[in-house]
């Protein structure tokens, strides 16, 4: 009896799924077969067939308008509370009563951030210059940002103390909180984080980059700002080795150049690092100490600077072929970096010292090997760090080359970078 | 079949190349491309969501959040299946977790239903054509509706999942399997016993209306 319930069900079963015409051609021949000798078959196919029309004649009910941007609200929410999240954990303080702590706050941000655009866009569409920008704000421990959200003002700014004018040192590379700050200016970045000034042939092309780096290291969390004097803005958290894959993917991307901004605790001053090296930038992220900070970016401002060859004569720029009294641009104070002494056809460049050292070490005839590559007017050449040890006899004759590079400069950083890498640095991308 | 009701839901070749452009396009962090898949198929989720919960503020909470659940994860999609298959595989999962949650659906036991073969096909013909215009017919067209609504909502959700995915979305059993994530073969038996499930609701709705 079993048994052929069985098969009568298995049967049933081949005619909802012949009916679907999900059988195969045998399956099919089989059934068909049984059609055609069985009428309670044909009337189950049928019985069958209308309940499938009947189910498939139902209206369709078209999704509520607004899906999308509710779907985008969302996702922007998210990513927000998920960063807070993030941010708890990675200090250590998961603890789910600041967890919640540190998501009200976002919410409040938000709240804030929105009526701020509100207030922005309907009650105050004019005269008033200043503008109230999204702020990287920086903290290592959620109690930092309780202190500071209850010390900021009332809604809608929302502001924190902390953004533009911390009192107190904060720790570096920790994205907390987006507030809104009328004080801040788009362009300042809270000290400990770094920032990169993009000058970019197409900005659009530049940004294309930047979104593919964001996606292929899977860095979610990134704040785009709102166009500001037509520069796009973006500021995220991300490991000292994607920073310099950044680094390299923007540069590699045609790119004029691309300068490192420090600013000051104050918020009130910057030091603008042109034509920062991966190097240079790494070692300003990782620094941990505003003031070895600052003081990095200020000698790598100087190292950076064009390496201008200036004519003792007329102080006009010189090509290499011009070169031929290095002597005389030793004099000169305004060159900083390293006197290179090359063989003839420049196929050697051999550093004699650093321009504060060049008195003593050419007077005791010490001589440096830096290294075979051939210069290229115009071009920043770098000192390797391991130079030092390699000496070589100075040639009245040979040409001079101005290096705009300190090796000590270099080597301090690495070291610095070794000593303390942190997991994820604050950063902001302005590409202009 | 269906006529006008054609779903088109196997995807042509053309717009399953959309998807996958679209796709990439996200993951290199372009927002607007997804704006342009949740336009391409939020009508058609959202209506199959609908039918699955029988709510519709329910069906958009569940719509909206398989789609931030699909943006959110769309990093580990590795395009092994069709992004819509991905897409409804996220959101009936949330669908039939809400009815379990909720148990808003009277449950029918189809069990019962499986020696229940023959009987109420002259009920079920008496169905009106939709295309009719009569307000007589238009009415019976509704009510129509109604009794199939109410049946479907009677159904366990495993069974509901296979016939709206099947009868109104049109989807194949492998396509149904892919997004159930269940052999074919418990596709076809599922469809079958929730087919004879609903017939029965239909002709005991229909008997209890005479």
């Amino acid at each position: 009896m079993s048994k052929k319930i069985d098969k009568k069900q298995r049967l049933a079963e081949m005619l909802s799924a012949y009916l679907d015409g999900q059988l195969t051609a045998t399956q099919r021949q089989r059934v068909e077969h049984r059609l055609a000798q069985d009428a309670e078959s044909r009337k189950l196919l049928e019985e069958l067939r209308d309940v499938s029309q009947m189910v498939g004649q139902l209206p369709i009910v078209e999704a509520p308008g607004g899906l999308r941007d509710r779907v985008f609200d969302r996702l922007e929410r998210d990513m927000l509370l998920t960063q807070n999240e993030a941010l708890s954990e990675l200090a250590g303080k998961s603890h789910l009563r600041w967890r919640r702590l540190v998501a009200a706050a976002a919410v409040i941000c938000l709240v804030g951030a929105g009526a701020a655009i509100v207030y922005n866009v309907l009650a105050k569409p004019f005269g008033d210059k200043r503008r109230s920008e999204p702020v990287l704000m920086v903290g290592e421990k959620p109690a930092e940002l309780a202190t500071a959200k209850a010390e900021s003002p009332s809604v809608p700014t929302a502001s924190i103390k902390a953004a533009s004018t911390p009192t107190t040192p904060i720790p570096r590379g920790r994205v907390a909180v987006i507030a809104k700050d009328s004080r801040a200016r788009p362009e300042i970045c809270p000290y400990g984080s770094v920032q990169l000034s993009v000058h970019a042939d197409s900005q659009s092309a530049a940004s294309d980059e930047l979104e593919h780096f964001f996606a292929d290291n899977g860095i979610t969390r990134v704040i785009r700002y709102p166009l500001v004097d037509e520069a796009r803005r973006y500021a995220f958290l991300c490991s000292p080795d994607q920073l310099c894959g950044m680094f390299r993917l923007l540069d590699r991307s045609g790119t004029r150049q691309i300068d490192a901004v420090i600013v000051f605790q104050d918020g009130n001053r910057k030091i603008v690092v042109p034509n920062t090296t991966e190097e240079q930038l790494l070692a300003l992220a990782c620094e941990t100490d505003s003031a070895n900070q600052l003081a990095a970016a200020e000698q790598y401002r100087l190292a950076n600077e064009p390496a201008v060859i200036i004519s003792p004569v007329a102080n006009n720029e010189l090509t290499w072929d011009e070169l031929d009294l290095p002597a005389d641009y030793l004099l000169l104070g305004r060159m900083r970096g390293v006197l290179a002494m090359t063989e003839p056809g420049l196929d050697n460049l051999r550093p004699l010292a650093n321009l504060e050292d060049q008195d003593t070490d050419a007077k005791s005839g010490e001589e440096t090997t830096l290294s075979t590559t051939q210069p290229v007017p115009g071009q920043l050449l770098q000192v390797p760090a391991n130079s030092d040890n390699q000496k070589t006899t100075a040639n009245a004759d040979s040409q001079a080359v101005i290096v705009a590079a300190g090796r000590e400069i270099l080597s301090s950083s690495t070291t610095a970078i070794d000593k303390a890498a942190p997991d994820l640095v604050g950063v902001v991308v302005i590409i202009r | 079949m269906n006529g006008q009701r054609d779903r088109q839901s196997n995807m042509s070749a053309a717009s399953k190349i959309g998807d996958e452009v679209l796709i990439n396009q996200c993951k290199n962090g372009d927002m607007s491309a997804f704006g342009t898949l949740i336009g391409r198929y939020e009508h058609r989720f959202f209506n199959a969501l609908l039918r699955m919960v029988g709510n519709y503020d329910d069906a958009q909470e569940l719509a909206q959040e398989s789609f931030v659940r699909a943006m959110q994860g769309l990093k580990r999609f590795r395009g092994n299946s069709a992004f819509y298959t991905w897409l409804y595989r996220i959101g009936f999962n949330l669908a039939i977790n809400h009815c379990r949650r909720n148990q808003r659906v009277k449950l029918c036991s189809i069990e019962r239903q499986n020696g229940a073969i023959g009987g109420q096909a002259s009920i079920l013909n008496a169905v009106a054509d939709p295309n009719a215009v009569s307000p007589l017919v238009q009415t019976q067209v509704n009510e129509m509706h109604e009794r199939v609504l109410a049946a479907i909502e009677a159904l366990d959700e495993q069974f509901r999942a296979v016939v709206v995915l099947r009868d109104i979305e049109q989807l194949d059993y492998a396509q149904i399997a892919a997004i159930l994530e269940v052999p074919v073969g418990t596709v076809k038996s599922r469809l079958f016993r929730a087919r004879m499930a609903l017939r029965k609701e239909l002709a005991e709705k229909q008997g209890s209306q005479r």
